[in-house]
């Protein structure tokens, strides 16, 4: 029974960092669509108001326009700012990424969501229909540079991704030269030429691959656009090139399978 | 009495025909599933061919496993997580003749 016990006890303590990893994304995940669901929910009555007041015109349905307008915009920014801590921790948790990198797009991140406290704090002192419409184009304006920052965020979580496959390869790549080194006294002539082509070819799909996350890492820090249509065309170029780059891996990695059947198999 | 568990004999024979019948038919009128090819290993196990000296070395099975992680890590890989697709939200607040 003690025996159980222990191993319960110890099974827990194991698996106990494994959970919180993962929840935290998780629960910042369950947030962002709670606060989705509110921000719907304050539009729709915002909507219903502004309708009648834009038609009636009277005392009632402005106050009423006022009033759900500001609970509306509140909303929009609680609902951007829990996607905006879904980014971050999801940056937290990208193994592939440096310290360095997580730090640049988290202070990104940081600043985007201070404009957001701030813009918050105008809100609450909106007095008629003119001074929301002049605070909320405010968030307005900024808009696109949040956006640009948003899709910056995704693409270094997807080259984050992707680095981790890489350091992966690598180090595979330096086991294989290592083990046709090993082996290479009692391989033919002609079985060595041709590990060598083979792990050269290998190399150079990782080069195709460095080439392409280069152009990925330049397109990124110049991502902008006159519109949110005009960034996402942008960002699906970037991921076409992010998808060409795990190509690159992928090939290589089948040459590595092919070079370990040689490598296993007499002539 | 025995008239009686005769004739409830009797329908439950003809409903289980009925049944049976019906179950046949709808079977029958059902589209076939569409065979799956077997596809076609691109490298087949040399099964007649002699292993060479170091395919028994931990070096070796250690490589051979950690390429066969690779690949498995690779096709895992999801470039776009979709949960993370910007939130769509309303801009403008549509009072027009401000």
């Amino acid at each position: 029974m003690k025996a159980i016990l222990s191993l319960l006890i110890v099974l827990v303590i194991l698996l106990t960092p494994i959970t919180l990893v993962s929840a935290t994304s998780e629960k910042a995940y369950q947030d962002y669509l709670f606060q989705y669901d509110q921000y719907r929910l304050k539009l729709n009555n915002f909507k219903v108001a502004r309708t009648e007041y834009l038609k009636f015109k009277t005392l009632l349905a402005e106050t009423t326009a006022l009033d759900t307008v500001k609970a509306m915009m509140i909303q929009r920014n609680s609902f951007l700012r829990s996607y905006l801590l879904l980014l971050t921790e999801k940056l937290n948790e990208n193994q592939g990424l440096t310290p360095i990198d997580k730090q640049l797009y988290q202070t990104l991140i940081q600043n985007e969501n201070t404009f957001l406290v701030n813009h918050t704090q105008l809100i609450s002192s909106i007095g008629s229909i003119s001074d929301a419409t002049d605070i909320s184009k405010q968030l307005e304006s900024h808009y696109l540079i949040l956006y640009a920052g948003i899709r910056q965020t995704l693409t270094t979580l997807s080259l984050g991704e992707l680095m981790k496959i890489n350091t992966q390869y690598k180090n595979n790549f330096e086991a294989l030269q290592k083990l046709a080194e090993i082996n290479k006294a009692s391989e033919t002539p002609e079985k060595q030429s041709t590990i060598d082509r083979w792990l050269l070819q290998i190399n150079n799909k990782q080069n195709l691959y460095q080439q392409k996350v280069e152009q990925i890492l330049m397109s990124n820090s110049q991502l902008k656009g006159n519109s949110q249509l005009e960034m996402d065309e942008l960002f699906v170029k970037i991921q076409n090139n992010l998808n060409e780059a795990k190509q690159y891996l992928n090939e290589g990695t089948s040459f590595m399978q092919e070079l370990i059947t040689l490598i296993q198999y007499k002539e | 009495m025995l008239k009686k568990i005769l004739y409830t004999l009797l329908v439950l024979f003809l409903g289980g025909w009925v049944g049976f019948w019906v179950n046949k038919t709808v079977k029958q009128i059902k589209p076939s599933t569409p065979t799956t090819a077997t596809p076609i290993n691109a490298q087949p196990t040399p099964s007649n061919r002699q292993e060479s000296a170091i395919a028994s070395q931990s070096a070796f099975l250690s490589a051979q496993q950690s390429v066969a992680s690779l690949a498995a890590s690779l096709s895992t890989l999801t470039i776009t997580d979709t949960i993370l697709n910007p939130p769509a939200v309303e801009l403008p607040l549509g009072f027009s003749d401000k």
